[in-house]
């Protein structure tokens, strides 16, 4: 009996150190976890089945501002922004064991907003009943704040993009009119060009020609497949216009000349000139063409006019001279002193309206081109002191010292004599009628490299600074001189540069009203 | 004997004119009006002098010249232009038909012409 007492005693021992054994090994399972979740560095929540609080750990702690003695047994949704999220998360859970990574808003202590992300899972006893459930919960506000912030760029980004889209469109459309523009620019400087009377040629900055309008083809008698990309010289090679040809010596920035004609009847004035875009100066050369052989057929009728007129005026003129001259030499009857002079002022305006005459006949000849006549050797120097001598008559009568400061030799010209003393009279004439009783008139003549310089310097009235550039042309007078001489045609000066510089001379004064005018010429001395 | 002189002129006032300027230093002087007359009367008369107008009716003094030319009888005989033209080209013309010299009216007066007379032939003696 007591063996079986003891055995049953050795039982009952053996079983409760099985028990203690048991005990201290569910103690050491539960210091276990609880330092295994203090070290975890997730935040961990233990919930009871009705959503109560039983254990944080210290992470959650942490994250929360909470100590595990004041959220232990308060509900789960108390911690977060969205109550019934939370509730419906455990629902769910229960349902369907764990549920990873939702998103969650958790309130801190503070009342600091926290983005979490939170997993659940659930806690079943061994009879597989409910028991609770375990929460972890991750802070993703950093990330969520680097992926906002990233959200918000790319978002930034994508306006930039979609402006710069827009804009370059705006761009486009922009472009797109201004080709359009462009196109109807070309189209109408295209039309324009096309009809022109002028021709016109457009050379670029690499001397080629780029433009020809149908006027020059014509003009040139070429197509402009013939010409395009070839330089001046080359179509002046091929038109046989010398001037085109030669376009190197040319200095000027514009040059205008007549051209040789190409054909009967067509006579052209080329002018070639520089041109440029605002920002580009002068790059390109533009070459025109003017048709003026109808300006010179007009010309030219315009002369013979003159020419037969003046011719058909002559013969009263000579009549009534001669009548007077033999008149007054009193071959008709001796004349009373009263009728002497009458007949004399008459045959005075009579000479007057001769040489109108004679100088209209020398403008119709410069301008038909017939003027120089067979030129040859004259000493000028000798046909000069043969010019000054009947003048110192007229100087006399009008009490001027005429001086003349000639050289002793010879001053050998090729000119056409006539003419060459014509030139150089009108000029002297011009200096004694044009200048006061008292005045002086100078007549010079030096020689300087192969030219011989003629002046002749007066102390007249001088020529008015305004009209000096009008000098020249055909019947200016300057205003005091038409009141000093209601006589003068105002054609000498220009008959006399024109036969100054068709003898390959130059021609030009110095004039200061009230003091005096001095006129230049010099001509090429051929010995 | 007095020398003769021809004047061929269609201005009647000039050709009086000059007709009693060259009578009176005692040239005999005849006259026609135009370049026909005028060639009758070289041929008739043969002139020591002709004097020449050249724009006239029926015959210009042009035409008078190459005419003159072509007559070997009258071909030596001086002639001097008096006319209102004086073209060189026409000067020019008038001296290869074998004119001697040229007087543009407006540019002398009777008593030069005489003078130029008495150049070309010597006084009327």
């Amino acid at each position: 009996m007591s063996i079986i007492r003891i055995k049953k005693d050795d039982k009952i021992r053996g079983e409760k150190k099985k028990l203690k054994r048991n005990k201290d090994n569910s103690r050491e399972g539960n210091s276990y976890m609880r330092d295994f979740l203090t070290f975890l560095p997730l935040s961990i929540c233990d919930v009871s089945p009705t959503g109560m609080i039983e254990n944080v750990n210290k992470e959650l702690e942490e994250l929360s501002g909470f100590t595990l003695a004041e959220v232990a047994g308060e509900y789960l949704p108390k911690l977060f922004l969205r109550a019934q999220k939370i509730k419906e998360l455990l629902e769910k859970s229960s349902e369907e064991d764990t549920i990873k990574n939702q998103e969650l808003t958790l309130i801190t202590k503070i009342g600091k907003e926290i983005t979490v992300s939170v997993s659940v899972a659930t806690r079943k006893d061994s009879d597989n009943n409910l028991s609770g459930y375990f929460l972890s919960i991750t802070d993703i506000s950093a990330q969520k704040a680097i992926q906002q912030q990233t959200e918000k760029k790319i978002k930034t980004r994508t306006k930039d993009l979609e402006e710069s889209r827009r804009a370059v469109l705006n761009i486009l459309e922009d472009t797109e009119a201004a080709k359009v523009e462009i196109e109807k620019e070309k189209t109408r400087t295209q039309i324009v060009l096309n009809n022109f009377l002028d021709g016109l040629l457009i050379f670029g900055s690499d001397k080629k020609l780029w433009s020809i309008n149908p006027r020059a083809e014509e003009f040139l008698k070429i197509t402009m497949e013939e010409v395009l990309d070839k330089t001046m010289e080359e179509i002046g090679e091929i038109t046989g216009i010398k001037e085109l040809a030669n376009v190197k010596k040319i200095k000027k920035k514009v040059f205008r000349e007549e051209l040789v004609p190409q054909e009967k009847g067509l006579i052209l004035e080329m002018t070639i000139q520089k041109v440029g875009l605002p920002n580009k100066p002068e790059t390109d050369t533009l070459v025109i063409l003017h048709d003026i052989s109808r300006e010179k057929v007009i010309e030219q009728l315009k002369s013979q006019f003159v020419s037969v007129a003046a011719h058909q005026l002559r013969t009263p003129l000579s009549i009534i001279k001669w009548s007077l001259s033999m008149m007054i030499q009193g071959e008709l009857g001796s004349l009373t002193d009263e009728q002497k002079e009458i007949l004399e002022k008459t045959n005075q305006t009579n000479e007057r309206m001769i040489r109108l005459i004679n100088d209209l006949l020398n403008v119709a000849r410069i301008e038909e081109g017939r003027f120089i006549y067979r030129p040859q050797a004259v000493d000028f120097n000798e046909l000069l002191q043969d010019i000054i001598k009947p003048i110192h008559q007229l100087a006399d009568e009008k009490k001027i010292k005429l001086k003349a400061s000639l050289t002793k030799e010879p001053k050998v010209v090729r000119a056409d004599t006539e003419k060459l003393a014509l030139a150089t009279k009108n000029l002297i004439e011009n200096a004694i009628y044009y200048t006061e009783p008292k005045g002086s008139v100078t007549v010079s003549l030096t020689s300087k490299d192969n030219q011989l310089e003629f002046f002749v310097k007066d102390t007249g009235i001088g020529i008015p600074k305004d009209q000096q550039s009008r000098i020249f042309g055909k019947f200016f007078r300057g205003d005091n001189a038409v009141r000093k001489e209601t006589e003068g045609t105002g054609l000498g000066l220009f008959i006399a540069k024109n036969i100054i510089e068709a003898h390959k001379g130059k021609i030009w004064f110095e004039s200061v009203e009230g003091k005096g005018t001095t006129f230049f010429f010099t001509l090429p001395i051929i010995g | 004997m007095a020398k003769k002189i021809l004047i061929i002129e269609d201005e009647e006032i000039l050709l009086n004119l000059l007709k009693s300027k060259l009578s009176e230093i005692g040239y005999e002087v005849f006259t026609a009006l135009d370049g026909v007359a005028g060639l009758e009367a070289i041929k008739e008369i043969v002139p020591d002098l002709i004097l020449l107008d050249l724009i006239m009716p029926r015959m210009g003094g042009f035409e008078l010249l190459e005419k003159r030319q072509e007559d070997e009888s009258i071909k030596g005989i001086p002639i001097i232009i008096i006319s209102n033209s004086g073209q060189p080209v026409e000067i020019e013309k008038a001296r290869k038909l074998g004119v001697s010299d040229w007087l543009i009216k407006t540019e002398f007066d009777p008593k030069e012409v005489i003078e130029k007379v008495v150049a070309q032939i010597g006084d009327s003696s």
